[in-house]
C-alpha cells in the first residue's frame, strides 16, 4: 500500500491519465462530427462491392478505434512512470533513509513492482472505461465494423466479452513494457536515464517486431512486442485461442524474467546515491 | 565481543569501479560513545557509514552490531539504529509529517501523533510540520533527518556530516541535541564530520581514516596529549622573546620564529610559566593561543 500510495503522490503519475482523457475526448469529438468520412474511409475500398447500412458509427466503432489509435503510445505513457519507480528514489536520495530501516530490499522491490503493475492496470481499466463509456453515451450502441485484411461486421450483442478479452490481452503487453521499465530503473540512478532506456528498447524491439526481413524473422518469436499486438485477434470469427494462449504464456514469462533480473540487480545495488 | 562494544569492524575493504574505497579498516565504538570519525574527502568515511547500514556490501571483512553479525541479523540491527546519510532525501510533494509517519510504517513503529509532535518541537520543526518538504530549506531537511533518525529512539545514532548546510544556530541547537541523547537516554553516537571542532568539542572517542584505512584510534583526550600543543606567541620584540625562551629552563621545544611569530611545543600547564616568564622579561604580550592540536595532528595525515 505505501508503495502505491507513493505512485500517486507524484505528479507525473496523473500525465498518463490527463494524456488518455484528453485524445480519447478529441478522437470522440472527430468521430461524433465526423462520423460519414470516418465510415467513407475505412470502408472506401468495399464501397463498390457492398452496401453498408444501420448505425454504424457508433460506440463500439469508437472503442475500437481508441484501441487502435492509443494502443502505440499507450507503452510510452507506462514507461513514463514505471521508469521512474525505482531510479527516481535512488535519485532522490529516499532510498537511502527506506533502506537503511528494518526492511528487506526483497519486499521493497517486490512492492515495486506491484505498484507499477497496479497503475497500469488502471491506466487500462481507465482507457477501457472511458472509451467504452463515452462511446455508448454519446454515439450509442450498435453493430461494430472491424476492417483489416478482411471485414468483419459483429453483433452489437457479441462484442462487449471481445473488448474485455482484447484488454485483458492488451493488460498483459503493458505489464511486461511495465516490467521492463521497472527492471531497467534498477539498473540506473537517474530517472531520465531509466525512462528513455525503456522507451528507446521498447521503440526499438517494437521496429524489429514489424520488419519482414528474414534474419529478423528467426528472433522475432524472442522479442514480447511481437505479441503486443494479439488483442486484435478477438477481432475475428475464428479466433485461434491456442495461438493466444501461448503469446500469453510468453508475455507472462517475460514478466516473470523482468521481474527476476529487477529483483536479482536491487539486492546485489549498493546505495551511492 | 565485549559486552560494551557497539559496533565492531575488522578488515573490512571495498572498492568502486577498481578505485578502493576501503582498505581493511577496522574500528570499535563502545557503548554510550560519541564516536568522531574523521577523515578527508574520498576517504572512505561515508563508504563505512553506508556499509553499517547495509547499503553498501563490502566485499571482505566482518561487521558486528549489538554483538551480532550484521549479514546475518540486519533487520533486528536496522530496527535499533537511527541515521542521517549525507544530505536527507524526502518525499518532496507531501508534508514532513506525512514523511514521517511513511518512514515509520517502513520501520514498522507505533508511533503516535503526539509522540511525532514532540519529535518535531525537539528539532525546532514544529511550525513548519504541516508543510511540504519541497519548501524546506536545507538547514530545515537536516533538522527533518535528525527527526526521522530519533523518532524511535534508536540505541546508536549514525550521524554523517550533520552539520552541513546548519546554520550556526542549528549547529548549535543540533549539538546540544546531540549530547543531550547521549547524556539523558544513553544513545551511542557515530559521528562523521569534516569539522574537526565539532568531533574535538563533543566526541569522547575518535577515528581517523584516510584512503579507506584507520590512522588512528582511540580516545579524543589521549590522542590531542599524544601531540603535543603548539603555541603562538606575539608579542613587541619577537627576536629578543625568541633568544631568551631559548635560553630559558622553561619545559619548551621546537621553538622558532615565523612571520614575527613566535611558535612553539609544549605542555597545557607549561603555559602560564611562559607567560609570566616573558612578561618578568620585560616584554608586551598581545597574544597567547593554542593551534588547534587535533587539526595539526589530522592535517598530518590528509
Amino acid at each position: 500500500m505505501l508503495e502505491i500510495y507513493k505512485v500517486f503522490i507524484r505528479r507525473r503519475s496523473y500525465i498518463a491519465f490527463g494524456a488518455i482523457l484528453f485524445i480519447i475526448v478529441l478522437l470522440l469529438l472527430a468521430v461524433n462530427y465526423e462520423a460519414k468520412n470516418v465510415l467513407d474511409f475505412m470502408t472506401s475500398n468495399l464501397k463498390e462491392s457492398f452496401s453498408f447500412q444501420g448505425n454504424l458509427v457508433n460506440g463500439n466503432l469508437y472503442a475500437h478505434i481508441v484501441m487502435r489509435s492509443l494502443w502505440v503510445h499507450i507503452p510510452m505513457l507506462v514507461v513514463l512512470v514505471t521508469g521512474d519507480l525505482v531510479s527516481g528514489e535512488y535519485q532522490s536520495g529516499t532510498f537511502r533513509l527506506i533502506l537503511s530501516r528494518p526492511v528487506s530490499r526483497f519486499s521493497i522491490i517486490t512492492s515495486k513492482f506491484i505498484s507499477g503493475w497496479i497503475y497500469v492496470l488502471l491506466i487500462v481499466v481507465f482507457l477501457a472505461v472511458l472509451s467504452l463509456g463515452l462511446g455508448y453515451l454519446f454515439l450509442g450502441n450498435g453493430d461494430l465494423l472491424v476492417t483489416n485484411n478482411t471485414i468483419n461486421i459483429f453483433n452489437s450483442d457479441d462484442v462487449l466479452w471481445r473488448f474485455g478479452l482484447a484488454y485483458s490481452f492488451g493488460l498483459l503487453s503493458m505489464l511486461t513494457v511495465a516490467s521492463l521499465s521497472m527492471f531497467l530503473s534498477t539498473i540506473f540512478n537517474n530517472s531520465v536515464t531509466a525512462v528513455l532506456a525503456s522507451l528507446a528498447l521498447v521503440i526499438v524491439l517494437t521496429f524489429l517486431s514489424t520488419f519482414n526481413i528474414p534474419v529478423i524473422n528467426s528472433i522475432k518469436p524472442f522479442l514480447f512486442t511481437s505479441y503486443m499486438g494479439g488483442w486484435d485477434s478477438f477481432f475475428t470469427f475464428n479466433i485461434d485461442f491456442g495461438k493466444i494462449i501461448l503469446e500469453s504464456v510468453l508475455l507472462l514469462v517475460h514478466i516473470i524474467i523482468f521481474y527476476l533480473l529487477g529483483l536479482y540487480v536491487f539486492i546485489k545495488k549498493d546505495i551511492l546515491t | 565481543m565485549p559486552e560494551n562494544t557497539i559496533v565492531k569492524i575488522r578488515g573490512l575493504c571495498k572498492s568502486f569501479d577498481g578505485i578502493i574505497a576501503l582498505n581493511n579498516l577496522d574500528m570499535e565504538v563502545k557503548k554510550g560513545d560519541i564516536y568522531g570519525f574523521l577523515g578527508p574527502n574520498g576517504s572512505g568515511k561515508s563508504t563505512t557509514i553506508k556499509a553499517l547500514l547495509t547499503l553498501v556490501k563490502p566485499e571482505m571483512g566482518d561487521i558486528e552490531v549489538f554483538g551480532q553479525d550484521l549479514n546475518i541479523n540486519a533487520k533486528s540491527i536496522l530496527k535499533r539504529i537511527g541515521s542521517i546519510i549525507e544530505k536527507p532525501g524526502f518525499y518532496e510533494r507531501i508534508s514532513a509529517m506525512n514523511n514521517l509517519k511513511l518512514l515509520a510504517k517502513y520501520s514498522d513503529i507505533k508511533i503516535t501523533e503526539k509522540e511525532l509532535i514532540e519529535i518535531f518541537d525537539t528539532v525546532g520543526l514544529s511550525d513548519r510540520k504541516e508543510s511540504k518538504v519541497g519548501s524546506y530549506s536545507h538547514g530545515m531537511k537536516q533538522r527533518l533527518g535528525f527527526a526521522q533518525a530519533i523518532m524511535h529512539k534508536p540505541e546508536l545514532l549514525i550521524l554523517d556530516e550533520p552539520f552541513g548546510g546548519l546554520d550556526p544556530k542549528g549547529s548549535r541547537d543540533m549539538r546540544k541535541l546531540i549530547l543531550k541523547l547521549n547524556k539523558e537516554k544513553g544513545t551511542t553516537i557515530v559521528l562523521s564530520s569534516h569539522h574537526i571542532d565539532e568531533i574535538e568539542n563533543i566526541a569522547n572517542r575518535m577515528i581517523i581514516i584516510n584512503k579507506g584505512s584507520s590512522v588512528c584510534e582511540g580516545s579524543v583526550k589521549e590522542i590531542v596529549e599524544n601531540n603535543k600543543m603548539s603555541i603562538i606567541i606575539i608579542v613587541d620584540e619577537p627576536a629578543e622573546a625568541l633568544k631568551k625562551l631559548k635560553a630559558s629552563r622553561l619545559p619548551i621545544e621546537n621553538i622558532s620564529l615565523v612571520s614575527n611569530v613566535i611558535k612553539l611545543n609544549c605542555s597545557h600547564d607549561a603555559i602560564p610559566f611562559i607567560n609570566q616568564y616573558l612578561q618578568l622579561s620585560g616584554f608586551k604580550i598581545y597574544e597567547i593561543r593554542k593551534e588547534k592540536a587535533l587539526e595539526n595532528y589530522y592535517l598530518t595525515f590528509t
